[in-house]
């Protein structure tokens, strides 16, 4: 078979396995803010890509080796081909292409995803060994992150001076940002669904690694704002 | 002149070094014996004056400052006082001191002629080429049963056998050990054996700096491993900043381990680069050397420049944990974030240090092994240098969600999507060279395609990470780990192997067992792809890296990946007994298996002590396979004396008479026996010959008697004749630079012979050189059989035929 | 025997005759392409102290952050204390190229004798400065700074007696010194790196 041949039957297979990719169930936890939505599309561009480049370099390889196997005692030399200049900038250009337009719209979601609004809600994260602390703006301090369904968060996190980096990920919103004694850093989420999720704590941070973990919860706008102030009232009442 | 180790001399055929008379203890010359003495000598006087300045300041002597403090200076000088002890500075301590037993070109540490000489320090760059390979293969096995007992440990949720802060020893030294002690220092020990003959050298420049370079990572390697001892180092491999400054003293231990790794690895560096770069064979351009070389270059660059940044971060957290310092400590105008530029700074071009010389070996393979020339010779030079080159413009993918400068992020993701490229095209190349191949599926070649299978998957979800959304949701996820050990394991570690089988017969004269290395292949590969692939999945999941507890609900799936975890580790068994059983026990190899072109197979199966005969002629590619004549290099081979295995390079003899004299006692002593053929061209083309393959020192003697020939005289005319021509001759053996004295002798050649045999300087090998057969007397009686019969040592005969050699019988 | 040459440590002069050109000008002298190698990483380890240096300086608003002081006269003395000990050095290899014993021997003592006057002078000042690196960050930078680069000058001053002792000994020729030679850079980086830490340090 000439080398087109085969090349459409790698395109044949890359295409099975985006078929196969788009009917799988997501590989992903449930998807709980905006800013998972838009992580999931592009990481599902990455898988349909990949799936072609993996097809082409696999049915290239597999099929030369199927097909121009020797046996030990074959003493021919191949043709002396040492090049192809075409081929050559084909497979140059097309991949910088394809990278170029990946990090076009890496750098896209990214700026969708942290963009501000007044509306924002902003919650201070601190980490510390081995526990989670959220500071809101009228002063509630808890441990466990409770979010308004639909408003946008903005996440102040740091870590206290004298303790180690931690880092603050919710897998089902698809965003993480270390936790640094001295510095302040950012991350932001518009929660989507009500539920419970989970906060992980992603950097080694010593014995209790592990272990540092924090419940999320995603209410209704009502029951937030309701959950907020009663939590406000019984802090003032017995101390935080 | 003192006469030595006569016997060694004749025996081997190269110098055992400077002539001593009084024995030499083990205990007090460089050996394994003064090697530990002198590190703990070393070390204990480091604790003690570091002890006493702490004393004399008034600062306490007990404590956890004063552990640190005497962990830092103990280690570094135990280690350093390791090096010394085995024998690493012998040479240059002996030069500094002006030490007359100071020979300049000594070669009595070179080349193994025992299993015993692969424990010493010796400066064959195929003897310390072995020496990396075994060590770090041992330290791939230490390093492979960490992780072992953290597959246990992860192999249900909740924990079971570790405490925290072992369970985080474990992977933290499970990554240093594989990084630092294993992949690194196993690509310099396969291109110390390699790159060399591959560029027509004889050594490296730096022979005796490459033996100190492999002298220094054992230290290294055992400072790690002895943190287990004071509670392992904890904080990973990349040991950030605070939770590094905060820790116990096993951090310490890291610290400094990393620094004897790193100087090991520089050194080493500089060797290849000052080696590729003058060292080449005449005739071998940048454009005619292998894509080995290329990566080497390419590799040794990325270490020389990078390396000292991992050593600046480790020191640094040194300081601030012994001198309680601030460079990361915010509170007193410090910086965290600091540590991890300046730590990725050189750890991202560790990744490249870690994976360039695998896709030189990977090229090597697939061209020699599909029969074809490498598909795109210089692109995949350039873009081994550009992947070099943009490594540097990457580092701070690794700190997307760190905290740095924002707007640092979007660039560093552009660089990191551009080396894609680079990489891409080489293995678009490798397969363009497998197509309309003659493909033989031996074990490299399964390696080489099982490498290209996964590291395509490996650097695809590298671009995944190079996406800032992505990488934001998947950093420190088990999705990095699927991807770093698609990467290193089966990128890395697939192309050790694949060389490793490779230029196995080269290195150790045998063939492998192809069956087993089969199984090998087979059992790593499935294994491999079934712990690693569903680790992507985890990841994507949330299942965060460096933790001994997770969500029961991965439960089945760790557990599953643990077992696969197991076969890979038992696979490893399969190729240690392959290499061990064939080393001892396989088929001779022949000089080239494998039918191919480059230098290093156009001499035999282990190579020659000193690899060339002369420098080789490189008059083409390396990779001119299928076209007919096609040549890469001409190399000539001396006739092979059967008894002698090694040959060393001319010496030029000079300098003060004490080295002069110790220098002619270790050379090779011919006795050339000639009369009327003394200053014949062919006598003299012979020795310059083997003068120019090892030192020698010639004594001529002409007999004039020769009883019953007809060549008898005692004329005193025709002795003066006689005795201008030997001048004549030994002038010009001088001018070619070989070390020659002779005398007229009164008598038969026979007697003459055997008086010189027998004498307390007796020659170790013997040149008689006679007319042509019809007009020589001394053949007509025997006298060539019978000094082979009696005199015991080689015997050379050499024909002049003075009638037709002008320059003969003036 | 081309490229055998290449692999003894001092290929006499009477074989750099027969070097083919192509490879010849670096064939001269892998120990000195290896120095200048060695030089480079050396170049990059001090390049990571700056880092920090820069990183912290730039972070704060006021420099010295934390109100520190170095003395920038003392300090510019011992600069000119060393830059003319790069002199000194010119001096010692002219002269051991020409042939002049005097000059060498005169030249290297008299480095070896500037560089510890600056060592010298350097812990003085240390004393004097009244912190230590364990006070702060600025501190921490300055010290490490100026340390590492006196550990280096540590190192050049005895690379400077191995020569001077090997120059009394006469085991130098015109033709033959790569061991000074190679001490000569050694010595000349350590004296750039100086001005620059100089500069950047103390006077910007």
């Amino acid at each position: 078979m000439s080398a087109i041949k085969v090349g459409i039957v790698a395109i044949i297979v890359g295409a099975i396995g985006t078929v196969a990719i788009l009917v799988t169930p997501s590989w992903f936890p449930v998807a709980a803010a905006v800013q998972a939505h838009r992580q999931d599309d592009l990481y599902l561009a990455l898988m349909i890509m990949s799936s072609f480049i993996m097809a082409v370099v696999t049915v290239f390889l597999v099929y030369s080796v199927w097909r121009w196997r020797a046996s030990p005692d074959d003493m021919r030399d191949g043709p002396p081909i040492h090049g192809n200049t075409t081929l050559e900038i084909i497979w140059t250009v097309v991949p910088t292409i394809i990278v170029i337009a990946f990090a076009v719209a890496g750098g896209v979601v990214l700026v969708k995803n942290e963009q501000t609004t007044s509306q924002e809600l902003v919650v201070k994260v601190t980490g510390e060994q081995f526990e989670w602390t959220f500071k809101y703006p009228n002063g509630v301090v808890t441990h466990e992150l409770v979010l308004e369904k639909g408003r946008p968060t903005e996440f102040a996190i740091t870590s206290l001076l004298h303790d180690v980096i931690h880092s603050f990920y919710v897998p089902q919103f698809r965003v993480k940002a270390d936790a640094v004694p001295g510095i302040m850093n950012y991350t932001y989420a518009t929660p989507t669904r009500v539920g419970k999720y989970v906060l992980i704590c992603t950097e080694l941070c010593g014995a209790g690694h592990s272990l540092m973990r924090a419940p999320v919860q995603v209410m209704e706008p009502a029951d937030f704002t309701q959950w907020l102030a009663t939590q406000k009232s019984e802090q003032s009442k017995g101390g935080a | 002149m003192a006469v030595a180790h006569a016997g060694d001399v004749a025996g081997h055929g190269h110098s055992h070094g400077p002539v001593r008379s009084e024995p030499r203890s083990p205990w007090l010359h460089g050996s394994w014996l003064r090697a530990i003495w002198v590190s703990f000598l070393f070390a204990f006087i480091a604790i003690g004056v570091s002890a006493f300045i702490r004393y004399l300041l008034g600062f306490p002597l007990h404590g956890a400052e004063m552990q640190e403090v005497a962990a830092t200076f103990g280690l570094t000088f135990w280690a350093i006082g390791f090096t010394v002890g085995i024998g690493c500075f012998d040479y240059w301590w002996g030069y500094i001191i002006g030490s007359p037993n100071w020979v300049q070109e000594d070669h009595s540490a070179h080349g193994a002629y025992s299993w015993r000489d692969y424990f010493k320090v010796n400066t064959d760059h195929k003897v310390i080429g072995i020496q990396y390979l075994v060590l770090t293969f041992i330290f791939f096995m230490i390093g492979g049963a960490l992780a072992e007992g953290v597959r246990a440990e992860l192999a249900s949720p909740g924990t079971q056998y570790f405490s925290p802060g072992t369970y985080n020893g474990l992977f933290s030294a499970h990554a240093t050990l594989m990084i630092f002690l294993f992949v690194i220092p196993s690509f310099a020990g396969i291109a110390n054996f390699v790159v060399p003959l591959m560029l027509g050298a004889q050594d490296m420049a730096f022979p005796r700096l490459n033996a100190l370079s492999f002298w220094l990572l054992l230290p290294g390697g055992l400072i790690f491993l002895a943190s287990f001892a004071v509670g392992p180092f904890a904080a990973g491999w990349t040991n950030y900043a605070p939770l590094s400054v905060h820790a116990p003293i096993g951090d310490t231990f890291f610290t400094i381990g990393v620094q004897f790794a790193g100087a090991s690895s520089i050194a080493t560096a500089v060797n290849f680069l000052v080696t590729i770069v003058t060292m080449r064979a005449p005739g071998m351009s940048f454009w005619r050397m292998p894509l080995l070389v290329w990566a080497n270059l390419a590799t040794s660059s990325l270490v020389v420049l990078g390396t000292p940044f991992i050593a600046g971060s480790q020191f640094m957290v040194l300081y601030d944990r012994v001198m309680h310092t601030h460079f990361f400590d915010p509170a007193a105008g410090g910086n965290v974030i600091l540590y991890q530029h300046i730590f990725w700074f050189y750890s991202h071009p560790a990744v490249y240090i870690m994976m360039l010389p695998g896709f030189g070996i990977i090229s090597e393979i697939i061209s020699i092994h599909s029969r074809k020339p490498i598909f795109g010779y210089r692109l995949i030079a350039f873009s081994t240098v550009a992947i070099g080159v943009l490594g540097f413009t990457v580092w701070a993918h690794h700190m997307f969600v760190s905290g740095m400068a924002p707007w640092l992020r979007i660039p560093m993701m552009a660089t990191t999507m551009l080396i894609a490229v680079p990489t891409g095209i080489k293995i678009f190349s490798w397969v363009a060279t497998l197509w309309d191949g003659v493909i033989h599926l031996t074990t490299a070649m399964l390696f080489a395609l099982g490498f290209i299978f996964t590291f395509v998957i490996g650097g695809l979800s590298g671009i995944f990470l190079a996406v800032l959304p992505v990488d934001i949701n998947v950093s420190d996820t088990y999705f990095v780990v699927a991807h770093i050990h698609y990467v290193l394991f089966g990128g890395s570690v697939f192309t050790i192997y694949a060389g490793l089988y490779h230029w196995f017969p080269k290195m150790t004269g045998r063939m492998y067992d192809e069956r087993l290395g089969r199984l090998h292949f087979w059992l790593t590969f499935v294994a491999f792809n079934a712990t690693f692939m569903p680790m992507h999945w985890l990841g994507l999941q949330g299942m965060p890296r460096r933790v001994a507890d997770y969500d029961p609900r991965f439960g089945t799936l760790n557990f599953i990946i643990s077992i696969f975890a197991f076969v890979l580790g038992a696979s490893t068994l399969v190729f240690l007994y392959n290499v061990i059983h064939s080393w001892a026990r396989g088929p001779i190899a022949p000089a080239n298996p494998w039918r191919a072109l480059t230098l290093e197979w156009q001499v035999s199966s282990p190579p020659p002590i000193f690899n060339f005969d002369e420098p080789p002629q490189v008059v083409g590619g390396p990779y001119e396979y299928g076209v007919p004549g096609a040549r890469h290099a001409i190399v000539t081979v001396h006739e092979p004396d059967p008894q002698f295995t090694g040959v060393a390079p001319a010496t030029a003899v000079a300098g003060s008479t004490p080295q002069r004299e110790a220098l002619l006692t270790a050379m090779k002593h011919i006795l050339v026996v000639a009369n009327q053929t003394v200053a014949g061209d062919a006598l003299i083309d012979a020795l310059r010959q083997r003068a120019g393959a090892e030192p020698v020192r010639v004594t001529v003697i002409c007999p004039q008697n020769d009883p019953g020939g007809d060549w008898v005289t005692d004329d005193r005319q025709v002795a003066q004749a006689t005795r201008e021509r030997l001048d004549q001759t030994l002038a010009r053996l001088h001018e070619a630079g070989v070390e020659a004295t002779g005398e007229v002798v009164d008598r038969d050649p026979y007697t003459a012979v055997m008086d010189q045999v027998e004498s307390s300087d007796p020659p170790a090998e013997i040149i008689i050189s006679t007319l042509p057969q019809t007009r020589s007397g001394w053949l007509r009686r025997d006298l060539v059989e019978r000094v082979r019969h009696d005199a015991k040592i080689p015997v050379e005969h050499v024909v002049v035929d003075v009638h037709s050699n002008p320059a003969a019988g003036a | 025997m081309t490229s055998i040459a290449a692999a003894r440590d001092m290929p006499a002069p009477e074989e750099r005759a027969h070097v083919s050109a192509y490879h010849k000008s670096l064939l001269q002298s892998p120990v000195f392409l290896g120095m200048v190698m060695f030089i480079g990483s050396e170049i990059m380890l001090f390049g990571s102290f700056f880092t920090a240096y820069f990183y912290i300086r730039f972070s704060h608003g006021e420099y010295p952050f934390g109100g520190f002081e170095i003395p920038k006269a003392t300090t510019g003395i011992n600069t000119a204390i060393l830059v003319f000990s790069s002199f000194t050095m010119h001096w010692a290899l002219v002269s051991a190229s020409r042939g002049r014993r005097l000059g060498l021997i005169l030249g290297l003592g008299l480095t070896l004798v500037l560089g510890l006057t600056f060592l010298g002078l350097q812990m003085r000042e240390y004393h004097a400065l009244g912190f230590v690196p364990s006070d702060g960050a600025f501190p921490t930078t300055f010290f490490a700074l100026t340390g590492l680069h006196g550990m280096h000058v540590f190192v050049g001053a005895t690379l400077l007696a191995i020569a001077f002792l090997r120059a009394c000994r006469g085991k130098y020729d015109p033709d033959n010194h790569l061991g000074l030679e190679v001490t000569g850079l050694y010595w000349h980086f350590v004296d750039v790196v100086w001005i620059f830490l100089y500069t950047v340090v103390y006077l910007l």
